[in-house]
């Protein structure tokens, strides 16, 4: 038997983004964005499922939320700062700065969205799509 | 792996529709632009936005 982590998810979305243009900076930010938001939105859903099947309390979907909220303050907070990247153009004299910002906040992004999975593990919450599956 | 793989797209597919899964795909064809950098506040919700469900 073998769990499929929920980050296996965005793992397939990124290979099925392979076929897209050559990875430029702009490229690889905007995957990772949709990747991270395809994987948080299933999370939640699975979290959600979770309170209404009544496996966890209301204090840990609470919880859950807070963490969740972190996550998705960061996203959006990428999510501008990469609009903003794309509408000054590569060659503005301050994109050096504004991708080390947008790599910044994608890190702290993605930390959170590991954050949000790893608490949802620890109080049992199933991974929507993560189900054990059979290997071999 | 692909196995797992192959579980974890009928899964997605199955909660969230095909449409789901072609929407992410397709996020990602052509050049990154303002607009389709912009379309991606729909792809995040509020965490109470789950909340109905719960």
């Amino acid at each position: 038997m073998k769990r499929l982590s929920i980050f296996a998810l965005v793992a397939l979305l990124a290979t099925l983004c392979l076929g897209c243009k050559p990875a430029e900076f702009e490229t690889n930010a905007y995957r990772t964005l949709v990747g991270a938001g395809a994987a948080y939105d299933v999370t939640m859903h699975s979290m959600a499922d979770a309170r209404s099947e009544g496996l966890i309390t209301a204090e840990q979907y609470a919880k859950g939320k807070v963490v969740a909220r972190n996550f998705y303050a960061l996203y959006h907070a990428a999510r501008i700062a990469l609009e903003e990247y794309v509408a000054s153009g590569r060659e503005a004299t301050d994109s050096e700065a504004q991708r080390e910002r947008i790599l910044a906040t994608l890190s702290s992004m993605a930390l959170r969205l590991a954050e949000l999975t790893d608490y949802l593990r620890q109080i049992g919450v199933p991974e929507q799509g993560a189900r054990e599956v059979q290997n071999g | 792996m692909g196995k797992a793989l192959l579980v974890a797209v009928l899964e997605l597919a199955a909660r969230h529709g095909i449409p789901a899964v072609l929407d992410a795909v397709n996020r990602c064809q052509g050049d990154v632009t303002e607009e389709k950098v912009r379309s991606l506040v729909d792809l995040v919700r509020d965490p109470d936005a789950y909340d109905k469900e719960a």
